[in-house]
């Protein structure tokens, strides 16, 4: 396991290097604010496992998270996009990687499905990609208010009706930039577009990425390279601590760690 | 400023972000870590914006994962986890003496904060303590004034679920107590005299200490004077200083807290900055 700095079109980003060299490598892009907090455990033992198996893998921090530079607001989709397609690069160059395999989570789904337009991933992996930007951020702010809730119980000074979805500001403890909201409010699944690459989309059955993807591929006859898993979980993404479920979901990282190998 | 990784520890096996300001002011160093579960960075991303302020104040900062956490290993012979906690936060003050701190402050949250505590009473490297819902002690007033806010804020019906529903939380609680009951707490709450000694001795060295109690604990701190209710007798109860802020959360979610807090401790550093 290496931590490094590396440079993306002047941006400073930090990563983490698991693993030796190899023809294919693993690209983990990670979820949004309060979501990587919540998934920083099983990333590494994600990355831990499959680099034992012989894949280096790569996670790092896009600009305006985690270690890296930039605030909160410094966070948007059109940079995230980009911070994707150059780590993939320091993936192949530091790990000698001729493919490699984008696995992504959440809001970091839909950010490397956005950029794999950009680069040449062999395939891609997402989990509960966010194919509604506007539905999100109300979840958004829902769990933001239930998280207030849960700290101050009934000494809350008040409850406010939140922002419009375009001018959340904050979300879980993260600034929101109004870049990146008007970003996601904009992000429907009409807008996304199909899957350049080999694809699997994991997700409940009931999760609006199993109708964007079933959409996709009955409109473009994209079916043979894309998949849709069906994963319920009790994964809860927003809170705090572990609060009644695993850290680390040993199903999930089981599931994830099948459709990565099943990639390569 | 620059923000450079830095592996240290006896087998350098610990990871953290050394930052280094560009117009130092201070030889302070700050030292931020993993409160619970949660990496580095913080919750909120807290540490690396508050290294990140406290730096374009002219303060050093490391902020590391301990041992196992975040993206730290284990030792090959890892001790029983307080204790290994406490060496890794030696190793650490030691990084920051490497980098140029003379006295070392630390902010911590909940367990960060109880760690910190244990490591400023072992090493006279520590000059600070920022402890954000820390230990607590409560007096005979404390549930008469925690029961007192939250029935006074709810609506009758609200009340009579909220009791309801205490009953059976409280039957969890001691079923969740009983299948805990074999698990060490590293952070264990000391008796009230021994927090008073670790408090004695810090005064004598001359060590900043600030506590903050947020909303979130106030079924274990509920009013402004609790500190000095216990405490008020001993020399040092005139030393530390207690803010009781029920208007922000154990982890300062708003980001308004966010920026109170972060305040508070840039006020708090440049006064142990210049005792320094």
């Amino acid at each position: 396991m290496t931590p490094l700095y590396f440079d993306a079109a002047g941006r400073r980003l930090y990563g983490v290097l698991h693993g030796g060299l190899c023809d294919v490598g693993v690209l983990m892009v990670g979820p949004l604010g309060q979501e990587a907090v919540r998934v920083h455990r099983m990333l590494r033992v994600l990355s831990d496992r499959l680099s034992r198996q012989g894949l280096p893998v790569l996670r790092f921090d896009p600009f305006g998270s985690g270690d890296s530079e930039g605030t909160d607001e410094d966070l948007n989709l059109a940079t995230w996009t980009r911070d994707v397609v150059a780590a993939d690069a320091q993936l192949r160059e530091r790990a000698r990687c001729s493919a490699t395999i984008w696995l992504g989570i959440r809001l970091g789904a839909t950010a490397a499905l956005l950029a794999a337009g950009r680069s040449t991933p062999r395939a891609l992996v997402l989990w509960e990609p966010v194919v509604d930007g506007e539905a999100y951020l109300r979840s958004l702010a829902a769990d933001h208010a239930q998280a207030l809730r849960y700290s101050f119980g009934p000494l809350r000074p008040c409850d406010e009706a939140p922002p419009p979805p375009a001018h959340l500001g904050e979300a879980l403890g993260f600034g929101m930039s109004d870049t990146l909201c008007t970003e996601l409010v904009r992000l429907e699944h009409a807008t996304l577009p199909a899957p350049a690459r080999a694809c699997t989309v994991i997700a409940p059955a009931s999760h609006a990425a199993a109708r964007w993807i079933g959409a996709h591929t009955a409109a473009s006859g994209a079916a043979a390279r894309c998949r849709f898993v069906s994963f319920e979980h009790r994964f809860d993404w927003t809170s705090e601590e572990a609060l009644n479920t695993a850290l680390v979901p040993a199903d999930a990282v089981r599931l994830l760690v099948g459709e990565v190998e099943a990639s390569r | 400023m620059n923000e450079s990784l830095v592996s240290f520890g006896c087998e350098r096996h610990l990871t953290g972000v050394l930052l280094q300001p560009g117009q130092p002011s201070s030889t302070v160093g700050v030292l931020l870590f993993n409160s619970g579960v949660i990496h580095r960075v913080g919750a909120h991303r807290l540490n690396v914006k508050w290294a990140r302020a406290l730096g374009a104040d002219g303060h050093l900062s490391l902020r590391f994962d301990l041992s196992g956490q975040g993206d730290s290993l284990m030792p090959q012979r890892p001790l029983p986890r307080a204790q290994q906690v406490q060496d890794d936060l030696r190793h650490a003050v030691d990084e920051l003496g490497r980098a140029g701190a003379r006295r070392v402050v630390i902010i911590g949250i909940c367990s960060a904060a109880m760690h910190g505590l244990a490591a400023a009473q072992r090493d006279e490297r520590i000059g600070g303590l920022l402890m954000i819902d820390g230990h607590a002690y409560p007096t005979w007033r404390t549930p008469w004034y925690y029961h007192w806010r939250r029935i006074s804020a709810r609506g009758v019906a609200d009340n009579w679920r909220a009791a309801w529903r205490s009953l059976v939380a409280a039957r969890q609680v001691r079923a969740a107590e009983q299948a805990d009951a074999g698990d060490a707490d590293p952070v264990a709450q000391p008796t009230r005299e021994a927090f008073a000694e670790s408090l004695r001795l810090l005064a004598r060295r001359g060590v900043s200490v600030r506590m903050i109690y947020t909303a979130t604990w106030s079924r274990f701190y509920s009013y402004p004077a609790q500190f000095q209710d216990v405490f008020g007798a001993e020399p040092f109860a005139r030393q530390v200083e207690v803010l009781f802020a029920p208007h922000v959360d154990h982890t300062l979610t708003p980001l308004a807290a966010q920026a109170e807090v972060t305040a508070l401790a840039r006020a708090w550093l440049r006064e142990v900055a210049l005792q320094a």
